[in-house]
């Protein structure tokens, strides 16, 4: 495939899934049990957004308030690169493939602290600092159940991680690692129960000062960021394209949608969790559980 | 050659994109913003100090914390390739190291390093 | 396109605002907001004093435009230009905010200009284009507002504190709750409640003074079971479970004899979505000088057998014992006010034409009104400094809803006093 062959798929799906999410997320708020105007209701929104002026506030840091919804687009966007998307064709492009969306998926810690400290104000700037405790907390046991998924596979690139699913989705022997995985994706999602960077007690947190096309473009990429958690989660547990009748790319999109839907449920249904408990929680709970998934995963390996 | 090179084009072209269509939009929607727009928000009253301050990181033992598994975390990266390959041995080596990491951690635990207020 | 979807409003609620708002964010078409950055329409709801004034002018301006302001249920003309009003119900309030939406974002009427002076509070003080170059540590003051102070930590270090006040109208505490927070780092270091009275009352003696004779228990009861409802409500929304929120509010609107078990179901439902391990548990322990005596449901979540209706003979014709939980935290005080709505509700079902509290007190829902004596929100208020000191910001928040105060009742306890 060539470079721009791969920045049209790239950007198809991520703009694709960030307005699936957007729709899953308004009937799971209960807002609207109307699935026709859920459909409108991301366009709208998006409409009134763009229409706004782009707020300021009395000495912001201008630079990196314009760089940070821009830097997230492009973590999610690259996090998006080493999956194959349409069946083996595409495997083995990046060789440490792993090692790049892992990099990407913390460097959204730095793209989230700027958005909150850059206008300027208290309750965005709580909000920065909350999430660099958070990613401190979870970022351990994310990191250590992708890459326990390269344990049987022997690589670390995406591609043969994939394939060599083909027998056997790897959530079957690491479910203890899928559910690590989608729980600590939600987090560097910042995504419910663990959007506390711009929680409710934060009056919106870190979007707190921001409107129009800069709060719309930081809501595009916190809904690719997702996709490409989605997107990710799918290829290394639930065996990516692979799947009967449907082409590859089907089973792919298909298994991302399903990753997105749970994720967007659970974001409206569980309530959310206080920064301390969150801490102790991705420290005491999730690294030893995320440890026992490496060593049991890589006992059954042997 | 696709591979990594597509991945910085991927990431370049979407930091620029993002960066321009902001851009294009506050000049076009071209504003001059009066003082009472630009007071930062705390419910109605206007905010004696600048936010910017140097912040107490009260989790600031933990991330010490963090810093150390996360230079394991580069040690695992090559170690998951081989580790099929080098057998039992890698798993015990693998086990002793963490195992004396998570002695650090139950220590920052009993401390009251994951609690600050 | 841009006016056809949810109008984003953000609220200034009064007294006497209560029920009514929690209406309106049952409405279709509108959408709430947690920041006037994100609001288009600002709604002023309830009564409001003069002295809320400046700070209304405040929020208003700092919607991001275009924006228009509506006012509902004002008895008085306020002290703001306010274009367009409703004494209405909540369906007139839905429309006519709906309109003026509509109207100004699609230039039908001008967007409304800030009401405030153009004019910096202070003068440039720096020399150059960012305010460097000046005397001190960044060389100016930029818009007159200097850098934090330092002041000591309680750990012994010398660091940065952030003097802030936070309110009146600040989405996550009550309406009218002004909090001057100095903030190190997250931690609420200082504590101080801004004491100006911003929202008005209906009646100066409160819910005492408007019950000359005794009350219809079924009245009562009912009405308490939609004020732990609609607060229940806030609990969830603060908490980010908007599912369970709704669904509270679509109970408190349409609450009636029959309901108990729905209400059994919404408790179910936040046991289910880990409300307490999450987030209440543990948080909002009150201090133990604290004297609990006659703030109801807060006292009982300690453990505290508090009820004036335990003394009322025709309560206990129809079988009123008073429910306690142990605890005394944010999560114990969800599980008492979860169960007081659903006796309150069985009550209701069995009291026929029972009246009671003819006398001067009543037990209302946030505890015991005697006439010449303070509301329990005004003696809630006085503790709130030594309670919310040293807390994370998070855990404040958590800790002032779970007590449940209403500013209206404050301004009323204040003025019996």
């Amino acid at each position: 495939m060539t470079v721009l062959g791969v920045v049209v798929q790239v950007a198809a799906v991520l703009i694709g899934g960030a307005y699936l999410l957007a729709v899953a997320d308004r009937l799971a708020g209960g807002g609207s049990a109307n699935v026709l105007a859920a459909l409108a209701h991301p366009i709208e929104r998006a409409s009134f957004l763009l229409l706004q002026p782009v707020t300021t506030t009395e000495r912001p840091d201008l630079p990196a308030w314009i760089l940070a919804p821009s830097l997230l687009a492009g973590l999610a966007a690259v996090g998006a690169v080493p999956v194959p998307i349409g069946g083996p064709s595409a495997a083995g492009d990046i060789s440490a493939g792993l090692v790049l969306f892992g990099a990407a998926m913390l460097i959204v810690l730095v793209a989230v602290f700027i958005f909150g400290w850059a206008p300027n104000s208290a309750m965005p700037m709580i909000g920065g600092y909350r999430f660099a405790a958070m990613v401190l907390s979870i970022g351990i046991p994310f990191s250590l159940v992708v890459l326990t998924t390269a344990i049987p596979a022997e690589s670390l690139s995406v591609g043969v991680i994939v394939e060599s699913q083909s027998n056997l989705w790897y959530i079957v022997v690491q479910p203890l690692g899928f559910v690590i995985y989608l729980v600590t994706a939600a987090a560097i999602a910042f995504w419910g129960p663990f959007d506390l960077p711009e929680g409710a007690d934060l009056a919106g947190g870190i979007a707190a000062e921001a409107a129009g096309p800069r709060l719309a473009m930081w809501r595009l990429a916190q809904a690719a960021l997702m996709v490409t958690l989605s997107l990710m989660g799918a290829a290394v547990f639930l065996g990516g394209y692979h799947g009967p009748v449907l082409p590859g790319w089907g089973w792919t999109l298909l298994k991302t949608a399903l990753v997105l839907l749970v994720l967007a449920s659970t974001g409206r249904t569980i309530a959310r969790m206080r920064v301390q408990r969150l801490v102790w929680f991705g420290w005491v709970v999730l690294l030893p559980l995320a440890l026992v998934d490496v060593f049991v995963s890589g006992w059954i390996a042997l | 050659m696709v591979g990594i090179g597509a991945a910085l084009v991927v990431f370049v072209a979407t930091l620029i994109a993002v960066g321009v269509l902001q851009w294009v939009w506050a000049a076009a929607g071209e504003h001059d913003f009066a003082v009472p727009e630009r007071v930062p928000f705390a419910g109605g009253a206007e905010p004696e100090f600048h936010a910017w301050n140097r912040f107490h990181i009260r989790y600031y033992a933990m991330a010490l914390l963090f810093l150390a598994f996360d230079m394991e975390m580069v040690f695992m990266y090559p170690w998951a390739v081989v580790f099929v390959r080098e057998g039992a041995l890698a798993l015990i080596e693998m086990l002793m190291f963490i195992l004396i990491l998570v002695v650090g951690m139950v220590y920052a635990w009993r401390e009251k390093s994951f609690e600050w207020a | 396109m841009a006016g056809a979807g949810e109008a984003p409003v953000f609220v200034v609620a009064g007294g006497g605002a209560r029920s009514a708002l929690h209406q309106l964010r049952l409405a279709e078409g509108i959408r709430i907001v947690a920041t006037p950055r994100h609001a288009a329409v600002l709604l002023i709801v309830g009564r409001v004093t003069e002295a809320a004034t400046e700070s209304i002018r405040h929020v208003h301006d700092q919607m991001a435009g275009p924006r228009v302001t509506v006012a509902w249920g004002h008895p008085e003309p306020t002290a703001v230009p306010v274009r367009a009003a409703t004494d209405g119900g909540v369906a007139e309030a839905t429309e006519l905010i709906r309109r003026q939406f509509h109207n100004v974002v699609n230039g039908v009427i001008a967007p409304e200009p800030v009401w405030l002076p153009d004019i910096d509070p202070v003068e440039w003080r720096g020399v150059g284009p960012y305010g460097h170059g000046g005397a001190g540590m960044t060389g100016g003051t930029p818009y007159g507002r200097p850098l934090a102070l330092r002041a000591p930590a309680r750990d012994g270090l010398e660091l940065d504190v952030l003097p802030l006040t936070v309110g009146p109208w600040f989405p996550a505490l009550p309406a009218g709750l002004a909090l001057r927070v100095s903030f190190q780092g997250d931690i609420a270091q200082v504590v101080e409640v801004v004491s100006a009275d911003l929202v008005g009352f209906e009646s100066p003696g409160g819910v005492v003074a408007r019950t000359g004779e005794p009350l219809l228990i079924r009245d009562l009861e009912l009405a308490r079971a939609r004020h732990h409802l609609e607060w229940m409500a806030d609990t969830f929304r603060l908490a980010g479970i908007d599912r369970l929120a709704l669904a509270a509010g679509r109970l408190a609107a349409s609450i009636d004899p029959g309901d108990s078990a729905l209400v059994d179901r919404l408790a179910t439902g936040a046991r289910r979505s880990l409300l307490g391990p999450m987030s209440l548990r543990g948080v909002g322990v009150l201090p133990s000088d604290i004297d609990l005596s006659g703030l109801g449901p807060i006292a009982r979540a300690a453990g505290r057998d508090d009820d004036l209706r335990a003394t009322e003979p025709a309560y206990r014709e129809i079988g009123f014992e008073p429910v306690t939980h142990h605890g005394g935290d944010a999560w114990a005080r969800f599980e008492q006010r979860a169960a007081e709505a659903v006796q309150a509700i069985e009550l209701a079902g069995r009291a026929g034409d029972r009246r009671a509290f003819g006398a001067g007190e009543i037990e209302g829902p946030d505890g015991r009104h005697r006439v010449g004596e303070p509301t329990p929100a005004t003696r809630l208020v006085t503790h709130l400094e030594q309670m919310l000191t040293g807390l994370e910001w998070g855990d404040l928040v958590t800790t002032v809803q779970s007590l449940d105060i209403d500013m209206e009742s404050v301004t009323v306890g204040r003025a019996a006093a």
